[in-house]
């Protein structure tokens, strides 16, 4: 076991074979250098591909680590700001269990990606991502006037990691990273459904269902399907693999 | 970023094309058939296109032989589809199931929201097997219509029988969401090879545990409840029977 949770799997015989479309793109640039040396162009590119997907794992570990390190900073921050005092002490008491324990989870996953990038030969990432930061977090808060904005900047950090993770499964290479990112993008997707479903109760200006027991007969038919706005997971918003790398 | 060949936009659009094309009569043919055409292009395209690819790999020049690396990987890949389709169909027949029944009052009054909760997750798991089928057209082989007769006989049947109110309605429900989502983990961590199969297994997996999630807090579940790694605890195989 690399951490609670994550198996760490035999290795898979195929998987040395297993054509990743990072991996292809790296095969790819060194058979287009020249259509006269294609037997030599192929071992130079099978060699450039190892290294190269190789490299690219470990800065796809780091930005991951770096996105769970931004989610943990911001969870910190948005559970010390007054205006989350304004929640009725229940429904204030559900979103601090939430945030504790989703915090618990970034740490969890941050130390599995951290441990994965040292294993490929890189450095841990101590870092949060500058690049989400910058883009989206410092932008929103001046507007965190309400519980109900800060859920939902929450539930975006969210969106971002784990669109992110499932992008990253079919692109890297190397079979530890790609299962971590397999059984944490999940995990995400349900910290935003979690969320999503809170803010459809605090939208609705209901923040006293955000009870462990709500009263199932008066929740809001939205909130039945609020988490979940997506039939297949999207990856639009899914960073860069290299944008939290350690330089 | 790596793009994937169809992104979750368009594999929605597309699988919401193959679903309409399959329950299409026929005024409506016309446009099923385009867009079933036009959905199997893309498919087969990426089909195609990763034999292509993947012969950049191939150490031997005569590309795949049957019973080489590349004839298991389609074949296994093949088989995961299938199953998943069988398991996804019968999610939608299940919830189906819960609706018809609860339309009769056999569970008293249906929250809203939970009425809301199934008819969209149904929605969702409708597509979700049209896209497996659709992965299944492109590898020449035959869709799915049928459902997983080994989960169906060993819970399904049993459980429902069992049912008398909305809890345990959800709860069954939860049970078919874990198990979906157990089973795409499980799928890509240790089955799927094509990175086809890999994109959509991995586009479902986190709707799946989204599902899961609202169930649970409907359920009462305390959300900050949970696991940090997905586990694949009760995945199914590809040796289920699918029928």
């Amino acid at each position: 076991m690399l951490t609670d949770g994550v198996p760490i799997q035999d290795r898979d015989p195929l998987a040395d074979a297993r054509v990743t479309r990072r991996s292809l793109a790296v095969v790819l640039r060194g058979l287009g250098a020249t259509t006269g040396a294609i037997v030599a162009g192929q071992l130079v590119s099978g060699l450039t591909a190892s290294a190269g997907a190789a490299t690219e794992d470990v800065g796809a570990a780091q930005t991951a680590a770096s996105l769970e390190h931004l989610a943990i900073a911001v969870y910190t921050q948005a559970a010390a700001l007054p205006i989350m005092r304004e929640l009725p002490p229940a429904a204030g008491a559900t979103l601090a269990s939430f945030i504790a324990g989703t915090i618990n989870h970034h740490r969890q996953h941050a130390a599995a990606f951290n441990t994965i990038a040292r294993k490929l030969g890189g450095a841990a990432q101590a870092g949060v991502n500058e690049s989400v930061l910058a883009a989206v977090v410092q932008p929103a808060l001046p507007s965190l006037r309400r519980p109900l904005d800060v859920v939902r900047l929450a539930a975006q950090i969210e969106d971002i990691a784990a669109q992110t993770y499932v992008a990253e499964v079919a692109a890297v290479s190397d079979r530890e990273l790609r299962n971590a990112f397999a059984s944490i993008m999940g995990v995400e997707g349900q910290h935003r459904a979690a969320l999503l479903t809170m803010a459809s109760l605090l939208a609705v200006d209901r923040p006293d269902f955000l009870t462990p027991r709500p009263p199932i007969d008066r929740v809001p038919a939205e909130s039945g399907h609020a988490g979940f706005p997506n039939a297949f997971h999207p990856t639009e918003l899914a960073r860069p693999s290299n944008e939290g790398a350690v330089r | 970023m790596t793009q994937f060949p169809l992104g979750a936009g368009e594999l929605e659009s597309l699988t919401r094309d193959l679903d309409e094309c399959h329950r299409a009569s026929s005024p409506a043919a016309g446009r099923g058939t385009w867009s079933r055409r036009r959905l199997l292009a893309s498919a087969g395209a990426a089909a195609v296109g990763t034999i292509l690819l993947s012969s950049c790999v191939t150490d031997d020049a005569t590309g795949p032989r049957p019973g080489d690396r590349q004839g298991r990987r389609q074949s296994t890949d093949m088989d995961v589809a299938a199953m998943a389709a069988g398991l996804e169909l019968l999610a939608v027949a299940t919830y189906q199931a819960g609706l018809d029944a609860a339309a009769t009052g056999r569970f008293g009054r249906l929250p809203d929201a939970f009425a809301t909760f199934a008819r969209t997750s149904q929605s969702h798991h409708r597509d979700h097997a049209a896209a497996w089928n659709a992965l299944l057209a492109a590898g020449g082989t035959d869709e799915v219509t049928g459902v997983d007769l080994t989960v169906k006989t060993a819970v399904v049947d049993p459980a429902f029988a069992k049912v008398t109110d909305v809890r345990g309605l959800a709860a069954l429900a939860l049970t078919l969401e874990d198990m979906a989502a157990a089973t795409y983990l499980n799928a890509v961590q240790n089955l799927l090879a094509g990175t086809d199969a890999l994109v959509v297994a991995a586009s479902i997996q986190p709707v799946e545990m989204q599902h899961s999630t609202v169930l649970r807090l409907l359920l009462g579940d305390d959300p900050a409840v949970g696991r940090a790694f997905a586990t694949t605890a009760g995945a199914r195989d590809p040796d289920d029977q699918i029928g």
